[in-house]
């Protein structure tokens, strides 16, 4: 729960965030004038079609010439025309803008993503939190479409008809104007207080229902077979009638913000009745823009109908483009030193040594070290097994030796000080099998390729035999090209670590750490997998890291973690 | 997507009355459109072609401020009702579901991502919100506005009735006959589309293994040009996509101008008059206004609809059988014996069984053994009533009497059940709680007894506030050994006369094995005990070993 909390904090949005991420998907200036030119164009043409009809009618009726009436029957069919089609060129337009918004924004967060992984990403490791960034990514990217677009639409839109009511009669663009005012400022206004408030009550409360739902599904088994099934579904049911309750103000405020929209209408078509009647009786208004001057009204309040969403929208990208700006502007937790040092270079099958001294690695984000005090000397071709309870710092210790968490103490690589090397040159000497490697949504072949540049089929396939997977990938229709699924959903435990395996083997580096890799597998797999693990890397340094028994006669040395 | 899912009716009853208000708000909103009309009309036409004065058409400017005001009452009401609706409707589909995955048991959630299911049961439906204040009132709409609108400009124009009788069937032709033609487009692109998108999540998630690798430098690059490749084939799809309301849009417009230059010309040549040509104008794009706003909340309608119906589905998976019996027997003196028991697919850790059978004698240890996947837990999960059995039966036989297990009542049966799985789970709660969780009514004394039974009584000594600590999520964090000890103490809680233990010891260091061990043997001594054993040291304190590795799978 508290990596999803963390991940929230900037909930109240500075609006500076919004600026920094509108710098970044802000469309070009052509194509995003030419969106606002042309939603403005198709709906000067549905207001121009009403009122041109209306003209056309009036002065028919007072039956002059039929030349008289061409322009407007030509206009009347051309605006029919338009609408349409300068909606559907405006959304083409803006829709392509705004998805290179979004390229641009996602290249920017990998960016940045890239150098403060892992332990940069405090507050927003969990696959939850994960998937929410990357909703914030579209959310924000879309802030053109949703907000910029209808407003800037509705403003050049609201000025030509307010002008053109205006050139008819004064008062009336008065009338027209406030109404417009009210429906496109204040219902928005209303709409996005009230769905702000609903997204910062309700999201806490979804978040809580979802957390509870979640933990009981995990816990069903023991729940259900106990009997308390009633019992410890009683809080989700609380947490629910919170939640109506909830978005039943919701749904007052809405109507509040749908009855402001509609008075304004209404009352806007009242009162330029009210003022055009009089006006055609003096003079000051043609008797054949009356008819004009009234329907006006029934159609420009289209102009205004999708700003209550805008604000909404606009309030929503606030909120995101705080979460990702607060990514943006994180700080590399373990920063390349300015001078690096050259590893000097070993001969070929050789290692270089890896020493610790008193090394302890604290989490950015955390205030006491994760792992204190730990020294030992690995030697090349040496084997070390890291044993100790959960929890005890097994694998702070693993990401503090490939540079992915700050380390304090000494530590040095083939002679050369841990904070006079950069990161890429630590892994690239000290390869790393995480705990829970990232499959990815790819082929076989593609999610062991990465780990070495340029390795062709065969290079994968040699890895795949030395961990033990040929057999099982050969069988596959597709062999190597059989794609995995999202997270490897096609792919058991023991093949996952399998893969993970392969990586390293392909890779091949002087020194190997496996963080707990036998974690989440049966005994029997478990062990077959630590034998072929310490097999294949034979002749290299390896640190093994387990809070298993088992394989520990097979390596040189224990550190005892837990025994501090 | 089928615009209304009758299902929706029957397992969110708030829905029932939502579509009733809608109608009524639907017919209220179609007479407010006319009874507009007519008074716009009468208030332009005579100060236009007469002269007249506000004063001489003040009935129908009081006429007009009426429907003004009604039309706001209404706003307010339907908005509102809208967003309860969704609110009840979304309540209820979360309960239900709820419920039910409680009554479909662990191993089918074992098949599902738990994480979507919940996150489908909170932020998933509520594209409802959608559904219900958008899109279902405007199809109310669409229904009733052409129809009685239609029929009022049939009054005043023939020929305008003709033009909006060709066209509004048009419209719906078009977009189901675009729809097909597109679909197959779509549906194709769509995979690509969501592989495409899928990637820079991918990259995210997994930046850390890329890096261990060196590779993370690389990969702005190939977001970009996945980026790249997402944009053009977005915008095929966006091409085709946009087509329906582009046709909706122009057949709707060009109709209104059709209909405004017929009426002009009649009025040139003085075949109509300005009353009925004006009423029609402003009738005439009332008739598609609710088809335009149809089509344009089908989408996120859409979403929230389909969100509804994943629900409904799991509401319709049928959850393991119950039978009307009540009367469980004792069965620490009953005996059970699988007849050829088959159970089909159960999920992926656990395997299919056939032709399953053997026999537990009362108060005996009876050990299950074989190799993993030969259906050990699959045989529990059949006694715990979690899964049906496809094929044989079992038998429970007590004092001279056979009953099947289907037959009893599946909560009475658990009731008379204790189980202990491979991974015993700490609800959140104190450690009492989670020892008292199947017999609530049991005392501290009797929990406290429990636990010094499991070798726990340091562990409570231990604690900051003894049993009243608080364990599972955010709270005190037990080991493997613990936890398992803490779930044997809530068999021991329960009095039931069979105790179903998987794998008790498994992954335990010795000590603790011992100790586990112990604690069965105490539990064994008053009750029947069928127990998945791996170690030998757990085979020997049975009384019977059933080899399931001799069972053809």
């Amino acid at each position: 729960m508290s990596a999803a909390v963390e991940a929230s904090a900037p909930e109240v949005a500075a609006p500076s965030s919004l600026k920094q991420v509108w710098a970044v998907i802000k469309p070009r200036r052509g194509k995003g004038l030419l969106s606002v030119l042309l939603a403005s164009l198709s709906l000067i043409c549905a207001i121009g079609l009403i009122a041109t009809s209306a003209w056309l009618i009036s002065r028919a009726w007072q039956q002059p010439p039929i030349l008289y009436l061409s322009v407007a029957v030509v206009s009347v069919r051309a605006f029919g025309l338009g609408r349409g089609v300068f909606r559907y060129c405006e959304r083409l337009v803006s829709h392509s803008a705004a998805l290179r918004g979004l390229t641009d924004l996602r290249v920017r967060l990998v960016e940045r993503v890239a150098v403060v992984a892992p332990s940069g990403m405090h507050g927003i490791r969990r696959g939850d939190a994960l998937r929410r960034l990357v909703d914030d990514v579209d959310t924000s990217a879309e802030f053109g479409l949703r907000t910029v677009l209808p407003s800037a639409t509705a403003i050049v839109v609201g000025a030509c008809v307010v002008g053109l009511v205006g050139w008819l009669l004064p008062l009336g663009a008065v009338i027209l104007l406030a109404g417009l005012l009210a429906a496109g400022i204040i219902a928005p206004w209303v709409t996005a207080r009230v769905g702000q408030d609903a997204a910062g009550r309700q999201v806490h409360l979804k978040g809580e229902l979802a957390a509870d739902m979640n933990s009981l599904f995990s816990h069903s088994a023991d729940v259900i077979a106990a009997g308390a099934v009633d019992a410890r579904t009683q809080p989700i049911r609380d947490l629910d009638s919170q939640l109506v309750t909830a978005e039943s103000q919701t749904a007052r405020g809405m109507g509040v913000a749908a009855a402001i929209g509609s008075a304004a209408q209404g009352l806007a078509l009242i009162g330029m009745i009210l003022v055009a009647v009089p006006a055609v009786r003096n003079g000051e208004l043609s008797g054949v823009n009356l008819a004009v001057l009234v329907l006006i009204p029934l159609v420009a309040f289209e102009i205004v109908v999708g700003l209550p969403s805008a604000a909404l929208w606009l309030a929503k990208a606030r909120a995101s483009s705080a979460r990702i700006v607060d990514l943006l502007d994180r700080r590399d937790p373990v920063p390349d030193p300015a001078v690096i040092e050259a590893l000097p270079k070993v001969g070929a099958g050789a290692s270089p040594q890896l020493s610790i001294e008193g090394l302890s690695v604290t989490w950015p984000g955390s205030s006491a070290p994760a792992v204190t005090d730990v020294s030992f000397t690995l030697t090349a071709g040496k084997r070390m097994a890291v044993v100790g309870p959960s929890g005890c710092g097994k694998s702070s210790l693993a990401a503090g030796l490939v540079k992915f968490a700050p380390i304090e103490g000494h530590a040095e690589l083939g002679g050369v000080a841990y904070q006079h090397l950069s990161g890429e040159e630590v892994r690239d000497v000290v390869g790393y099998c995480e705990q829970d490697a990232h499959i990815f949504d790819n082929t076989i072949a593609e999610n062991i390729r990465f780990a070495k540049q340029g390795a062709s089929d065969d290079d994968v396939i040699a890895s795949l035999r030395s961990v033990k997977l040929w057999d099982w990938v050969d069988s596959l229709p597709r062999g190597i090209h059989t794609n995995v699924g999202e997270h490897g959903a096609q792919l058991s435990g023991g093949q996952r670590q399998r893969i993970a395996l392969a990586r390293i083997v392909l890779a091949d580096p002087p020194i190997a750490i496996f963080d707990e890799p036998t974690e989440h597998l049966d005994p029997v797999t478990a062990q077959a997998l630590t034998d072929d693990i310490l097999n294949v890397m034979r002749g290299r340094s390896v640190i093994y890291i387990t809070h298993n028994l088992y394989g520990l006669d097979q390596v040189d040395e224990v550190l005892d973690l837990g025994a501090h | 997507m089928r615009p209304f899912d009758p299902r929706l009716m029957r397992y969110a009853s708030a829905t029932r009355g939502f579509i009733g208000a809608s109608i009524v708000a639907g017919i209220l909103t179609t007479a407010l459109i006319i009874v507009q009309a007519f008074a716009i009309t009468g208030i332009v036409v005579p100060v236009f072609t007469e002269g007249q004065a506000l004063e001489d058409v003040r009935a129908a400017l009081y006429v007009l401020t009426v429907v003004v005001l009604v039309r706001i009452a209404l706003a307010y009401i339907s908005e509102r009702l809208a967003f309860k609706s969704s609110a009840a409707a979304k309540s209820q589909l979360r309960l239900g579901v709820l419920e039910h995955v409680m009554r479909l048991g662990p191993v089918w959630l074992s098949r599902q991502n738990s994480a979507e299911l919940t996150q489908l049961t909170t932020r998933g439906v509520d594209g409802l919100d959608a559904y219900f204040s958008r899109y279902l009132p405007q199809l109310v709409l669409a229904v009733m506005v052409p129809l009685c609108v239609g029929l009022v400009i049939l009054t005043q124009d023939l020929l305008a009735a003709v033009i909006v009788l060709v066209t509004v069937p048009l419209i719906p032709v078009f977009m189901i006959l675009i729809g097909l033609y597109t679909q197959g487009r779509v549906d194709k692109q769509w995979s690509t589309l969501s592989r495409l998108s899928g990637h820079f999540v991918d990259v995210v998630a997994g930046m850390s293994t890329l890096k261990a690798f060196g590779r993370a430098g690389a990969q702005a690059k190939t977001v970009r040009e996945i980026g790249d490749r997402y944009q053009s084939t977005t915008m095929g799809v966006l091409r085709v996509s946009f087509l329906s309301a582009l046709v909706l849009e122009v057949l709707a417009m060009l109709s209104v101008a059709l209909v405004a230059v017929s009426i002009g010309l009649r009025l040139v040549d003085g075949t109509m008059t300005l009353q009925a040509g004006l009423l029609v104008l402003i009738l005439v794009p009332e008739v598609y206004l609710p088809l335009r706003m149809v089509g344009t909340h089908f989408h996120a309608a859409a979403e929230g609809l389909g969100a509804a119906r994943q629900m409904i589905e799991i509401l319709e998976e049928d959850p393991p059988a119950s039978g009307p019996r009540t009367d469980v027997p004792d069965l620490a003196t009953a005996t059970i014996s699988f007849s050829d028991v088959g159970v089909g697919y159960v999920g992926r850790e656990d395997s299919a069984v056939e032709g399953l059978s053997f026999a537990i004698a009362p108060g005996s240890v009876t050990a299950l053994v074989g190799p993993s996947g030969c259906g050990k837990s699959t045989a529990l999960a059949v006694l715990e009533r979690f899964i049906d059995v496809d094929a044989g039966s079992v038998w429970v036989e007590s004092n001279g009497s056979q009953v099947e297990l289907r037959e009893y009542d599946i909560d009475a049966w658990r009731r008379a059940v204790a189980w202990v799985g491979q991974d015993p789970t700490m609800v959140s709660g104190s450690l009492a709680d989670n020892v008292r969780l199947a017999n609530s009514s049991a005392s501290d004394s009797d929990v406290l007894c429990a636990l010094e039974v499991v070798g726990l009584t340091h562990l409570v000594a231990e604690l900051p506030d003894g049993i009243a600590t608080v364990l599972g999520e955010g709270g005190r964090a037990l080991s493997a050994g613990q936890a398992r000890r803490v779930a044997l103490a809530r068999a021991f809680c329960q009095q039931a006369g069979l105790v179903l233990l998987d794998e008790p010891t498994a992954a335990l260091d010795v000590e603790s094995e011992a100790l586990v061990i112990a604690a069965v043997a105490e539990l064994a001594k008053t009750r029947t005990v069928l127990v998945v054993a791996h170690r030998p040291a757990l085979v020997e304190l049975a009384d019977h070993v059933v080899d399931l590795a001799g069972v053809p799978v």
